[in-house]
């Protein structure tokens, strides 16, 4: 061991000088040299300042967090901001499993529980529009409640029912329909309801823009045909004709659309 | 869909190319024979020898290349720990981030040295350019080539005729990083930032969005990392999300390019067997297991994330796969890759020991999540890490004939090598140690009520999550079912524990095998030799290592992912 110590340090510092810095700034400069749009974060500017990266998925919500209704949505997100640094976007998914109540809500001989906590073949928090709902405390946060307890509070609305966690896939299929101005039980593209991996998905599925693109083009007062325009130049196709998904650049074309009232 | 499979196609063609061409060159590499860039790699290499005191015709016995290996590795997590705790007063770190807490640094340390690249933390905010750069993505570098010595030492033991050496580790290590890992990762790195990932040294840029919220972009220098933690399986992400991150994984072609990289050298490395064994059917009967291990696998993630979450058919949501919509089970997953391809990727990412992802493992379908955790119960064997995944399959390999050697009784040979009693306790306790740990530490961790309360998800799936952490650590893999809070003084100790036992207590077993091996004779095949360059023999490896992974976790599985599936009527 003694022998091969010094040789051990010496490799260490030689390795850190070749593979670390050598090859990452070697690697820095070649990007910024030959791809500095992309190197640097392929940001995109609006009115000549930066609102984003092209990659980068962003919300279009108001300050309370309600979707504005001129944009085109992107998919529920996960990311969050930064404790430690109190600005940095971190990314991240739900990390839910697929059959945790908080993703897919209380099904009926599945998940779900009686209010004292124990196993049921019915939700008894059910309501008529939503039959897999799940129950929010009574605190501010209003905290989904999965873990039933004996006395646990539960809040309600005006009408009796209990007030539903707003994230389950059911729900968010519920808020969509009311959004876009969908039937009941209409079909939802699994896109629109589900978080991405990274939270910070950019794209959302072309279906998913096919149904938000009436809304906008009311709320913008354009001709459907004009947004459906728009709709397919942003949207992006698979690399090389068969690389991945195709997916709608929603940022993009929601600064075309900006761009549109401009002119 | 048919674009789809297409892509899968695509992939495997690629394999298909890479496996001889790259194969071939690294047996040039391993035995010092005139091979391309020698007047390039020449120079420098005489340069880190002469730095760092080398004599690279010295040859080692197994011992002190043994020696050298955990020498090289102390000292490598000592610096790794040093930098972490001291980043706050180091150059190129931007954004001004503290110091890494102690346990984690010491966790982080511990998974980026033993290739596993475990993460307690988001990269975002908390580990500095100069730490990324510097110091996690050196051993990824390095880690990776350790791992590739080690198996280069053994495919020497097995072949070699009555030599007490295996090789010099300095020489081995630094030819691999500079011949084989540097060139490639660089190669990949620049169609990586071509595509839009990330390579500057910014800090954080803060921006107004459209609607007026403010968003905190990271900078780095991500493709350079980003294309080493794939190429050398290792699979610790820049950022939280690791390669569903837009900016480390931007497009499809990036996610192809970073599929091909992590399969790569595991799969090539058979094709290296072969050839350094001077018997190129040896090499396929390898090879021939690992991609039939691989390619079950794949073929059970991908229909399964495709067909997506009944429940969540039941509230009216679409999940049918058509020109307009990824469709399948989207929850973790990204619009560009889709259910198919994001399953292809976690997949061969568990196969390997990379366990990068670019979808949640966590929000997988019951069977789907199974299917990868049982990937990596098979050893990382299918086709395993960058050198652990063939040193893990050679094992196979001698436990195999010694099998067949008691079905016929008569003493079991391997490459001419007789596989006598002290190679066989070798064998069986590197098969042992992993399994021993993993369902230790998860019984304890499952019956502790202070541990218990880092389970996210509740039943069997909480059960899954903490056999999956076990798992993941002893296999030196690294991905997660990540809603496990693993960052807990318990669990960042366990889990640094199981990831050296899984580094080292199977490499010093693996280098006595070939010092053993190495300095037996050669006897020549008789009528009695199993022949093990045959697509029966391939076979039975591939069965000898489903039936030993079988056994030994059945009845975990049984009551993680199965029982959920049941239960939850999927």
């Amino acid at each position: 061991m003694r022998r091969q110590l010094p040789t051990a340090i010496g490799m260490v510092v030689v390795m850190t000088l070749v593979c670390g810095l050598a090859y990452g700034l070697a690697l820095t400069g070649i990007g910024e040299v030959a791809f500095g749009h992309q190197a640097n974060g392929s940001f995109v500017q609006k009115n000549g300042k930066d609102v984003g990266s092209s990659l980068i998925g962003q919300a279009f919500a108001d300050s309370k967090g309600n979707p504005i209704p001129k944009y085109f949505q992107t998919r529920p997100s996960e990311a969050v901001t930064s404790s430690a640094t109190g600005n940095i976007t971190v990314s991240g998914a739900s990390n839910l499993g697929p059959s945790n109540p908080l993703l897919i809500g209380f099904v009926p001989g599945v998940n779900t529980v009686d209010l004292k906590g124990n196993k049921s073949t019915t939700n008894p928090f059910a309501t008529p529009t939503d039959p897999f709902c799940v129950p929010v405390n009574t605190t501010s946060a209003a905290a989904p409640v999965v873990a039933l307890t004996p006395g646990q509070k539960y809040a309600k609305n005006s009408d009796g029912t209990y007030v539903c966690d707003p994230n389950t896939v059911p729900e968010r299929a519920i808020a969509y329909r009311s959004e876009f101005g969908l039937a009941p039980n209409a079909q939802v593209p699994v896109d629109a309801v589900t978080a991405s991996g990274s939270g910070l998905d950019p794209d959302i599925s072309i279906a998913n823009a096919n149904i938000q693109a009436p809304t906008v083009a009311r709320a913008r007062g354009l001709a459907l045909a004009t947004v459906m325009g728009l709709v397919e130049a942003s949207t992006t196709g698979r690399s090389l004709g068969v690389l991945g998904d195709p997916g709608v650049d929603v940022l993009a074309l929601n600064i075309a659309l900006d761009n549109l009232a401009h002119k | 869909m048919s674009q789809n499979v297409i892509a899968v196609i695509v992939l495997v063609v690629l394999l298909a190319i890479s496996t001889p061409l790259l194969g071939s060159y690294m047996a040039k590499v391993f035995q010092n024979k005139k091979a391309p860039g020698d007047r390039l790699f020449g120079p420098i290499e005489r340069l880190v020898y002469r730095i760092t005191g080398v004599n690279p015709e010295s040859e080692q016995r197994w011992t002190t290349y043994a020696i050298s290996v955990l020498a090289f590795s102390f000292i490598s997590v000592l610096v790794l720990y040093g930098m972490q705790r001291l980043q706050a007063h180091l150059p190129l770190n931007p954004d001004h981030l503290a110091a890494v807490p102690p346990a984690l640094s010491f966790n982080t340390a511990v998974s980026f040295l033993t290739n596993t690249n475990w993460q307690n933390y988001a990269g975002e905010d908390a580990m500095a350019q100069i730490t990324q750069m510097a110091g996690l993505a050196v051993q990824n570098f390095v880690s990776a080539a350790v791992g590739i010595a080690v198996a280069v030492a053994l495919i020497r033991g097995l072949t070699r005729k009555q030599s007490n050496t295996l090789g010099n580790f300095w020489a081995d290590l630094t030819r691999i990083v500079l011949r084989v890992l540097i060139p490639i990762a660089a190669v990949a790195a620049v169609i990586l930032i071509a595509q839009g990932a990330e390579q500057n040294l910014h800090a954080t840029h803060m921006l107004t969005t459209v609607s007026g919220q403010s968003q905190g972009l990271a900078g780095g220098p991500v493709a350079s990392q980003e294309v080493i933690k794939q190429l050398g399986t290792n699979g610790g992400g820049y950022f939280n999300a690791n390669a569903g991150h837009p900016f480390e994984n931007p497009t499809g072609l990036t996610n192809l390019v970073l599929n091909w990289l992590l399969l790569a050298i595991p799969f090539a490395l058979a094709w290296t067997f072969g050839k350094m064994a001077k018997d190129r059917k040896q090499g396929y009967a390898v090879l021939g297991a690992m991609a039939g291990l691989f390619a079950i696998g794949a073929l059970l993630v991908m229909p399964l994330e495709a067909a997506g979450n009944i429940h969540v058919t039941q509230a009216h949501v679409s999940q049918a796969i058509t020109s307009t919509s990824p469709g399948g089970n989207m929850e973790g997953k990204e619009v560009r890759n889709g259910p198919i391809i994001s399953a292809l990727f976690n997949s061969s990412s568990t196969s390997t020991s990379t366990g990068s992802i670019n979808s949640a493992n966590d929000s997988y379908t019951p069977l789907g999540g199974g299917v990868v955790l049982f990937n990596m119960m098979l050893g990382e064997i299918s086709p395993g890490g960058t050198g652990s995944g063939l040193y893990g399959m050679l094992v196979m390999a001698i436990l195999a004939v010694f099998i067949a050697g008691l079905m016929v009784g008569r003493t079991p040979e391997y490459l001419g090598k007789k596989i006598q009693a002290k190679e066989m306790k070798l064998v069986v306790l590197y098969l042992l140690m992993v399994p021993f740990v993993i369902l230790l530490f998860t019984a304890i961790s499952v019956v502790m009520p202070s541990s218990l309360t880092s389970i996210y998800n509740p039943g069997p799936h909480g059960l899954t999550e903490v056999t999956y952490a076990f798992t993941s650590a002893s296999n030196n893999n690294g991905s997660a079912f990540a809603g496990l809070n693993g960052n807990t003084n318990w669990f960042n100790t366990t889990l640094g524990l199981c990831m050296l036992v899984g580094r080292f207590a199977l490499m010093v077993p693996i280098l006595a095998i070939a010092g053993s091996l190495g300095r037996k004779q050669r006897i020549p095949a008789s009528g009695g030799t199993l022949p093990t360059g045959t697509p029966l023999f391939a076979l039975m490896l591939a069965g000898i290592a489903v039936i030993v992974v079988g056994l030994t976790y059945f009845p975990v599985l049984a009551l993680g992912p199965i029982v959920e599936s049941l239960v939850g009527k999927f």
